[in-house]
């Protein structure tokens, strides 16, 4: 299969008029494409050449995340629907891996291009079901051809992986997806659920109001998950609507350091520690209470003490 | 193009925003303004860029490219860019 979608890829590459054309078919792939895809894009683009534009989108690929190409982490993609997707890795059991429902923001991407995204992950550990919602609308009243709302989203995503018996599942959003992902873990009593950079409804919204009826489904849940609010640490926005949905729901308070906009993952991948606070933020246990300190460097900045402030419920 | 140059540049602004309304303030000034806002205050990313300059070229068929943008400072820059190469007033 990698190998049609590179064909398919350089097809159209090659039918684009303009670099602009080009922009946004790599924008289009950037939203689905597995590490695989690439790797195998790259290889064909190698063989038979390829247009300047496409070599220029590779090489940027291949410097900021090279292990794409030279060694791509492994997944099987099934389409569920034209706006979610299941990425499954293969050769491991169910229960041997956790399954991550993830909730994309507005530009239907995770804050970063699929591939790396799918790269930094702690390698067969995974699968993931990508939830995409079509601009303009709002996870909290549904995803066009899944469901009308939240619950029935993630009923439809539940038939999907159903006779998978996952060891655990992780809820996780960025930017639009944020307080969905963390409303959906309360929902179906998910392990954990992780916001990035979320956005807090404003008062009065149809999303408020569809806060106010999902918690009856909340009550229902037997679990009580974890829940993370991560952001960049001197972006103050997304620090405030942090600091809302900790008031709402509890859970743990996560500043990126060195972080000073919305996108906190792509510093995080030019210093290379994306792989490393994935694990954080999905894998690993999260401190049991007190204070965190861990150096890092971030974006360039000198390496600076780095605090995860936990808030118990 | 039909579209005036000023309301080209602001659905270009609203698709660097990842199609979110740019607001009443950004609206206004976009539209009856003096354009001197500076690209750094629209805080876009690179997808924004690209997303700002594909609006561009579609309204325009004009092929203006994130490499354009890196050499300019505030969006009035991008409006006489367009002029440069557009016959509109």
């Amino acid at each position: 299969m990698p190998g049609l979608i590179a064909r398919d890829y350089l097809s159209l590459a090659r039918l684009c008029a303009t670099q602009n054309e080009l922009n946004r078919l790599h924008i289009e792939i950037d939203k689905i494409a597995t590490p695989g895809n690439i790797a195998a894009i790259a290889a064909l683009a190698r063989s038979r050449g390829c247009p300047a534009g496409s070599r220029v989108w590779l090489e940027k690929v291949g410097s900021t995340c090279p292990a794409v190409i030279t060694a791509p982490a492994q997944f099987k993609a099934t389409s569920l629907s034209e706006n979610a997707t299941f990425y499954e890795s293969p050769n491991v059991e169910p229960a041997e891996k956790a399954l991550l429902l993830a909730f994309t923001g507005e530009a239907q991407r995770l804050m970063l291009p699929l591939p790396f995204f799918l790269q930094s992950l702690t390698r067969d550990t995974w699968d993931i079901v990508v939830l995409r919602k079509p601009r303009g609308t709002n996870y909290l009243q549904g995803i066009e051809g899944i469901g009308n709302d939240l619950p029935e989203v993630l009923r439809q995503v539940g038939r999907a992986v159903a006779g998978k018996e996952y060891r655990r599942k992780v809820t996780f959003g960025t930017s639009g997806g944020g307080y969905p992902a963390i409303l959906a873990a309360l929902v179906m009593g998910a392990g954990r659920g992780v916001s990035v950079g979320g956005k807090w409804p404003a008062p009065g919204s149809p999303s408020a109001i569809e806060v106010q009826q999902i918690t009856e489904e909340m009550a229902a849940a037997v679990q009580r998950p974890e829940l993370c609010y991560v952001y960049g640490a001197d972006f103050q926005p997304d620090a405030s609507a942090a600091a809302l949905m900790l008031q709402a729901h509890g859970g743990r308070l996560w500043p990126v350091a060195g972080v000073r906009k919305h996108g906190v993952f792509a510093p995080v991948l030019k210093a290379k520690q994306l792989p490393e606070l994935l694990a954080d933020l999905l894998d690993r246990p999260y401190p049991p209470g007190g204070i965190r300190r861990r150096a890092e460097q971030v974006g360039g900045i000198n390496p600076v003490g780095s605090t995860a402030q936990i808030l118990q419920e | 193009m039909t579209k005036p140059l000023r309301e080209v540049i602001l659905s270009a602004v609203q698709a660097g925003n990842n199609g979110v309304d740019p607001g009443p303030v950004l609206t206004q000034s976009v539209l009856g303004g003096s354009l001197n806002l500076t690209l750094d205050e629209l805080d876009f990313d690179s997808l924004g860029w690209m997303e700002f300059c594909i609006s561009i070229e579609m309204d325009t068929g004009q092929e203006l490219l994130p490499v354009h943008i890196e050499r300019m400072r505030r969006l009035i820059e991008v409006e006489e860019w367009l002029r440069a190469r557009l016959d509109c007033p």
